[in-house]
């Protein structure tokens, strides 16, 4: 029989053997129910920690996964939280590249003009090595810091 | 034309990089600084060839793999023609956009440069003949140069020693021209004329002179010294050359005087 994960506004088929039942004991729907959510927990790390409720629709098995609230992402939120505070910037770089191409090709550039961008092409120039050195800097400390096992098991694997 | 449609649609072609979109600003930077020194030094020029580009007979920058736009051909053009000498043959006519001059002026010394493209038994006889003053060569080289009896000159004794440059000068302005000019000689060899013009060599090149107009200036200013302090030496090579038996004598006699002098300097300290 077909079974169906909800999970997170997302609804998707899983393998059937992954929830085979060798008994109908509480112990074999224990560990049903821990191999799905390790499974699950591929998929969304909050899985892991999630509340499974197993009902039929249709002929068909719905699994709802329900992550448990102040459990779910404590260790990605923060960054995810971080990232998504962060305001969108273009680099300086392309932003000016882009305009002074656009002026060129509508042959809006003089002299005069060009003299004027002068000291916005050294600022751009000079933004934008300042921010290659922090993801150099970044990336350097990630090359150096000590690994760790991730507590899910990465897709695809 | 089919270059034209070409050069139009690369003026439209977005930088995707970021080094591109950087080798664009730079590309910007050095048109800008190009097109101002070109105005600056050139002025009739500059608008001859700005109207050019006004009527869409020339482009403002160059185009894609080139070094230069016409404009900046004929201003680096002026410039050797004008203000110092550029090594034109590389800097423009084996141009493209990644050995353009972006920052920095070619500078191609015209002095004495031993061991890369000049050796000193192929200099002229005079130079040869200070070398030899100098110590840096043995008299057997001019065996099949210098014969009787001007080879007698060989036999002079020379002193040893370092020589203070401003006390050679002193020697030197006290005899008459072109003897007088001996020191210059001396400065020219030892790469210590105050120009980047002579100075300069394989080993240490000028790598610094940026498109400025102090730098430009100043290397105009040191261009027409170097000159001077050619002409002045070819002058007194002449003259030792014309009579080596009872000139190179002279000379000697103001090496060997400014060896003592330096000494007696040292002494005084």
């Amino acid at each position: 029989m077909a079974a169906k994960v909800k999970l997170q506004g997302q609804e998707f088929p899983i393998p059937d053997d992954l929830i085979a039942l060798p008994d109908e004991s509480e112990e074999a729907k224990r560990q049903r129910d821990n191999r799905l959510k390790r499974w699950l927990s591929q998929v969304s790390p909050a899985a892991t920690n999630a509340t499974l409720q197993w009902k039929e629709e249709n002929g068909e098995t719905i699994i709802q996964v329900t992550p448990q609230l102040g459990t779910k992402g404590i260790v990605v939120d923060p960054v995810m939280e971080a990232l998504i505070a962060t305001p969108q910037v273009v680099h300086p770089v392309f932003s000016l590249a882009v305009e002074l191409k656009m002026r060129l090709a509508s042959r809006q550039l003089d002299l005069p003009s060009l003299l004027r961008y002068q000291s916005r092409i050294d600022e751009a120039l000079s933004d934008g090595h300042d921010e290659e050195r922090k993801v150099e800097a970044i990336y350097r400390r990630l090359l150096e810091v000590k690994a760790t096992a991730s507590p899910w098991v990465p897709l695809g694997f | 034309m089919v270059p034209d449609i070409a050069h139009l649609l690369e003026q439209f072609r977005l930088p995707l990089q970021l080094e591109e979109a950087r080798s664009f600003l730079h590309l910007t930077h050095s048109v800008t600084n190009y097109l101002d020194l070109y105005q600056e030094y050139f002025p009739k020029e500059y608008e001859r060839s700005m109207a050019l580009i006004e009527s869409g007979k020339a482009q403002l920058f160059p185009l894609r793999g080139e070094g230069y736009s016409p404009h900046e051909v004929r201003f680096l053009t002026l410039v050797d023609e004008h203000l110092f000498p550029l090594p034109l043959w590389w800097v423009v006519d084996d141009a493209s956009d990644e050995t353009r001059a972006y920052t920095t002026i070619p500078v191609e010394p015209i002095g004495i440069d031993i061991g890369y493209g000049d050796e000193i038994e192929d200099l002229r006889l005079g130079l040869q003949l200070l070398y030899y003053l100098v110590g840096e060569v043995p008299a057997d080289i001019f065996d099949e140069i210098i014969e009787t009896p001007d080879n007698a000159i060989f036999e002079l004794p020379i002193e040893q020693g370092r020589v203070d440059g401003p006390l050679l000068k002193t020697r030197c302005e006290h005899a008459e021209e072109p003897l007088s000019f001996f020191y210059l000689a001396i400065d020219y060899m030892a790469h210590d004329t105050g120009t980047v013009w002579l100075d300069a060599t394989h080993d240490m090149p000028c790598e610094d002179a940026d498109w400025s107009r102090e730098t430009i200036n100043a290397l105009v200013e040191q261009y027409a010294k170097a000159q001077d302090i050619l002409d002045k030496t070819d002058r007194f090579l002449d003259w030792l050359e014309a009579d080596v038996l009872n000139n190179f004598p002279e000379v000697r006699n103001i090496w060997n005087a400014a060896i003592r002098d330096t000494q007696a300097k040292e002494r005084g300290r």
